[in-house]
């Protein structure tokens, strides 16, 4: 071992043996000084001059002392021990300020570290696959308008794509869909997510099979074989691991895959997806070949490594400008839309995540101002403790020093405190946190939000605790030890005063914010959705299409089911939907017949329902004009379509819509278009989530009419869908027993799943604002209590010559006021430049409005008063004379 | 601390001889540093002194280092003491510095042309 690492390790040694080692060379210098002492008495001396001499001779002892402790310890690091035991011992003896201290700091770290780990979870965690920030997802959308979102891409799109791109190594295809999982011995169906994908989806992941293999490009065709490659969830739930699996059949929409491998656990793409299946299979569909058909399919792309994210956007617009060029019917205005895959899942979250981190941060600094202001209060009140260790010899970088461990000492505590309610607190956030990404709950408390805890701790010594301890020895302290007490400097008193003005207006901000936001959720939750979500049962059935080949299956299934349910005690209305409202996402053309037809690219497209039962009834929507689908709308009776009141506003302004007639691609068994007259107008419908900005209207069918199997059965009932689940299961099960019910929900539920995120940010943003409000009157009591204390001996002086309490007490308040008014201004100026960014995240509501900034003033002045009443009544309480006698 | 009769020793020079000298006493057998700072003075006939506030540092440094260990030892008639000694590692040092010495004064003689003694 080299000398000066065993030297370094003998200090390390040195620091905890510091008793022992000080004992043992006080021995060894004694015994020096006695063996110098006994020669010199051998020459001749007296003892007491052999002594002196001996001690002249070896020369100061505790000098000596101290340049040999240096040989054995780090004399910093000895101090810092000492000054780390001193203080620890200083707030053990002021037990109210070291907890008023800890808690105030550990709540807003804990409140940084709750958010940072959901930031962390959500947006810095990598995915888990090789390579990720080089994956990127691919969907199409109108140049023209950016703000209507992207769609589905075509599949010769895609295959133009394929071709003509140079800056991927592999362009894969993928469409998600749900099927049926059936003859699992000892199990019941169930239905899972599974995905078509091309054989190079895998490659682009980067993820090989863990058991077995996938399928390659000579699988993946029309006519190929049907694998089945599945998850490793799927492997342990339905299979309990068996080493076995490669080969088995696997039957999905009642057909017989063959299993040849098990992706590995971290394989989730696309989302939730248990089953990849090949895709080319499925191409030889009469729709799939349209250029203007996008039946749900995205791409996904691995790039090269010598290309970037700018490179392949710029040339996948140019590819699409191409194609535009040679298609302008299908394609016109029609570009990629390039994202990185990780954008893609997270984008839409990063700005209510940014407004969160942002609102922590400013509960911290409001905690921080706070502590900075007791610090400084406490400093004063050990100005005589301070100026004594002045005078025997310490330096002012030391007592700075001092005071600095202190701090550190209750930052240390505080992020202790913090990192423990952070990680008890998440749980609510959790909870709260939108379900359609699994992200939201992989919340883990690992290395990165502990140094993140660690190193905001460390922080916050220099935000609260730099100024209070450089102010505390500025005042000249030997004048201070003569005097007995302290002068309030003008400097000084400033400065607490604007951190109390600093605390008002950080408050006033998150205040507004909050506000905005608790009344944008209000919206939401208000909004009329066309429909009554309450007391709305939805349970999916997906019928498979090769049990169900023959069209009149489906019909005597849903028959019979509505039949069943409706029969059931409790139900009132019963309805089928292919595409309800949330669980839409089918589009169809939408043309009428008595005006020319516009380009395929220009068609309307509204969404598109396919109905059947007591539709209205279950959702509560009204029939404004014309009829409903009855049992006479048949296969054989003229094809009927009923509109919602946007899509009438939307394709027949100022006219009347019924009779009118419409042609459309709506069936889908096949791509004939059809004309279909309108026979009714229901209310405005919201089909899509708010989170969704088109409003496309929608256009209904019967169910007897247009072909559709994945069905989703709409309850009206006060029965909670707890009990229905089983009923429904049976009922389907007593009609086919390979079919299984899934996704059995209230339409509340899915309603409030689209509010999700507001909903986290909504609950988040007024818990922290409450939080910053009432630190902020902590410290606004704190100082006006301190600026009273001060200047007890004037208000003393004030009473003696004839005040009355009245204007002692109009002393405090004036106080109050004029740092109230102070930081309503200068929060008002940071609230309204705020405003640009919350506006992102407002529904429905101005991001500047006065009515807010006057009540959530009236709410600051109120704190005030209260912050202001017992520090002016204790005032108004002092004894002239035992003040004035005391000082 | 050390010094000699003549102050234009180099710093460094003193360091360096001052670990050579106390490293080769403590050789031989175990010695404290009474002991020590004595036998210097006394195998140097005088030219040589050691400042004792410089002695225990310098102890406590090597022992740092592990190339000597310090023990209490209490021998019969006499008062407890800390003996130190030389440990195998102290032991390849003091063969190196003995080693750099012998080259350092060989060359000053050759140049300087004093024969050796």
């Amino acid at each position: 071992m080299p000398p000066h690492v065993r030297s370094w390790l003998s200090r390390v040694a040195g620091l905890f043996r510091k008793r022992s080692r000080e004992a043992e060379m006080a021995q060894e210098i004694r015994e020096h000084l006695a063996s110098l002492t006994v020669r010199n008495i051998a020459a001749g001396m007296s003892p007491e001059e052999a002594h002196n001499a001996a001690l002249r001779e070896f020369g100061g002892v505790e000098q000596i002392k101290e340049i040999a402790r240096e040989q054995r310890v780090w004399i910093w690091a000895d101090h810092l021990w000492q000054d780390l035991r001193f203080a620890v011992r200083i707030l053990l003896k002021q037990p109210g300020f070291t907890l008023v201290a800890i808690v105030t700091l550990g709540l807003g770290i804990g409140a940084n570290t709750a958010i940072f780990s959901l930031v962390n979870a959500v947006l810095l965690r990598p995915l888990p696959y090789p390579d990720a920030n080089r994956i990127l997802f691919m969907a199409e959308a109108d140049r023209k308008n950016p703000a209507q979102g992207t769609f589905s891409v075509s599949l010769p799109d895609y295959q133009d794509w394929r071709r003509d791109s140079t800056v991927f190594d592999n362009l894969a295809l993928s469409r998600v869909e749900s099927a049926t999982l059936s003859d699992i011995p000892g199990r019941n169906p169930e239905q899972i997510t599974s995905a078509l994908v091309t054989a190079n989806f895998f490659q682009v992941i980067g993820l090989q099979s863990k058991v077995g293999r996938t399928f390659n490009e000579a699988e993946d065709r029309v006519g190929g074989p049907l694998l089945v490659v599945i998850s490793d969830r799927l492997w342990q739930r339905a299979f309990q691991r068996d080493p076995e699996i490669i080969g088995k059949p696997l039957t999905l929409q009642s057909r017989a895959a063959t299993v040849i491998g098990v992706m590995p656990a971290e394989m989730n793409s696309p989302q939730g997806v248990d089953a990849w299946l090949p895709i080319m299979r499925r191409t030889n569909n009469d729709a799939w070949v349209k250029r203007e058909i996008h039946p749900m399919l995205f791409v996904w792309g691995r790039l090269k490594q010598t290309a970037t994210l700018e490179q392949a956007l710029t040339e996948m617009k140019a590819i699409c400008a191409r194609i535009e060029q040679d298609h302008p019917d299908s394609n016109r205005n029609i570009t990629a839309a390039v994202m990185p895959l990780m954008e893609n899942m997270v984008g839409k979250y990063r700005l209510n995540l940014a407004l969160l981190l942002g609102a922590v941060v400013l509960v911290l600094l409001i905690a921080c101002a706070n502590l900075a202001n007791l610090f400084a209060a406490r400093g004063a009140a050990r100005m005589h403790e301070l100026a004594i260790r002045s005078a025997i010899g310490a330096r002012r970088s030391q007592i700075i020093r001092q005071l600095l461990i202190e701090g550190a000492v209750i930052a240390f505590l505080g992020g202790v405190f913090g990192y423990l309610v952070a990680f008890w607190s998440r749980g609510v956030v959790t909870f709260l946190a939108p379900q359609t990404l699994s992200r939201f709950h992989e919340v883990t408390f690992d290395s990165r939000v502990l140094l993140f805890t660690l190193l905001l701790s460390g922080l916050t010594i220099a935000l609260f605790g730099l100024w209070p301890a450089w102010q505390t020895t500025r005042t000249d302290l030997q004048f201070a030890l003569r005097a007995g007490t302290v002068s309030d400097s003008v400097s000084a008193r400033r400065v607490r005063d604007w951190l109390v003005i600093a605390d008002l207006a950080l408050t006033l901000v998150l205040l507004t914010s909050a506000g905005l936001v608790l009344k944008s959720f209000g919206r939401l939750h208000r909004l009329n959705l066309g429909f009554e979500p309450r007391q709305l049962v939805t349970a999916r059935v997906d019928l498979p299409y090769t049990g169900y080949r023959d069209y009149g299956k489906v019909l005597t299934f849903t028959k019979a089911m509505l039949d069943k349910v409706a029969a059931l005690p409790g139900v009132e209305n019963v309805g089928i939907g292919a595409n309800p409202p949330l669980l839409a996402g089918w589009q169809v053309p939408f043309v009428r017949t008595d005006k020319p037809a516009p380009p395929p690219a220009e068609r309307p497209d509204p969404d598109s329902e396919v109905i059947a039962g007591d539709y209205f009834g279950a959702l509560r929507a009204s029939l404004l004009r014309g009829r409903a689908f009855t049992d006479r709308d048949t296969k054989e009776s003229p094809n009927v379509a009923i509109i919602d009141q946007t899509a009438a506003d939307l394709y027949f302004p100022g006219e009347d819509p019924i009779g009118k007639q419409v042609s459309s691609e709506a069936d889908g068994d096949t791509t004939e278009s059809r004309t279909y007259e309108i026979i009714g107008v229901v209310g405005r419908t919201r089909f899509r989530g708010t989170d969704d900005a088109r409003m496309p209207g929608v256009v209904f069918f019967p169910l007897s009419q247009v072909h559709r199997r994945n069905l989703v059965l709409l309850i009206r009932t006060a029965a909670p869908p707890t009990s229905l689940q089983k009923t429904i299961a049976e009922i389907v099960a007593g009609i086919d027993p390979k079919q299984p019910v899934h996704d059995v929900r209230t339409m509340s539920d899915r309603v409030a799943e689209t509010w999700a995120t507001q909903r986290l940010l909504t609950f988040l943003l007024s818990v922290f604002a409450g939080l910053a409000l009432l630190l902020a009157s902590i410290g606004l009591y704190g100082v006006l209590s301190y600026n009273a204390l001060r200047r007890l001996r004037e208000i003393a002086l004030r009473l003696a010559l004839g005040a009355q309490p009245g204007q002692i007490r109009g002393l405090i308040f004036r106080h109050g006021l004029r740092l109230l008014f102070a930081g309503c201004v200068v929060g008002l100026l940071a609230a309204i430049a705020a405003a640009g960014i919350l506006r992102n995240v407002l529904f429905q509501v101005a991001a500047i409005e006065p009515s807010m900034y006057l009540l959530v003033t009236a709410i600051l002045a109120l704190a005030t008063a209260i912050a202001c009443w017992r520090p002016a009544a204790r005032a108004c309480r002092t004894d002239p004379m035992v003040v004035l006698r005391d000082s | 601390m050390l010094y000699m009769s003549s102050p234009r020793l180099d710093r460094e020079l003193k360091k360096g001889s001052a670990e050579l000298l106390i490293l080769s006493l403590v050789e031989d057998r175990p010695r404290h540093g009474y002991e020590i700072g004595q036998l210097i003075e006394l195998r140097s006939r005088g030219v040589l002194h050691f400042n004792v506030g410089s002695l225990y540092p310098l102890l406590y440094r090597l022992e740092n280092r592990k190339w000597i260990r310090g023990r209490w030892i209490e021998k019969a008639g006499q008062r407890r003491r800390r003996y130190y000694r030389l440990t195998p590692a102290g032991q390849k040092v003091l063969a190196a510095q003995r080693n750099t010495w012998r080259d350092f004064v060989g060359a000053m003689n050759r140049i300087t042309g004093v024969a050796h003694a």
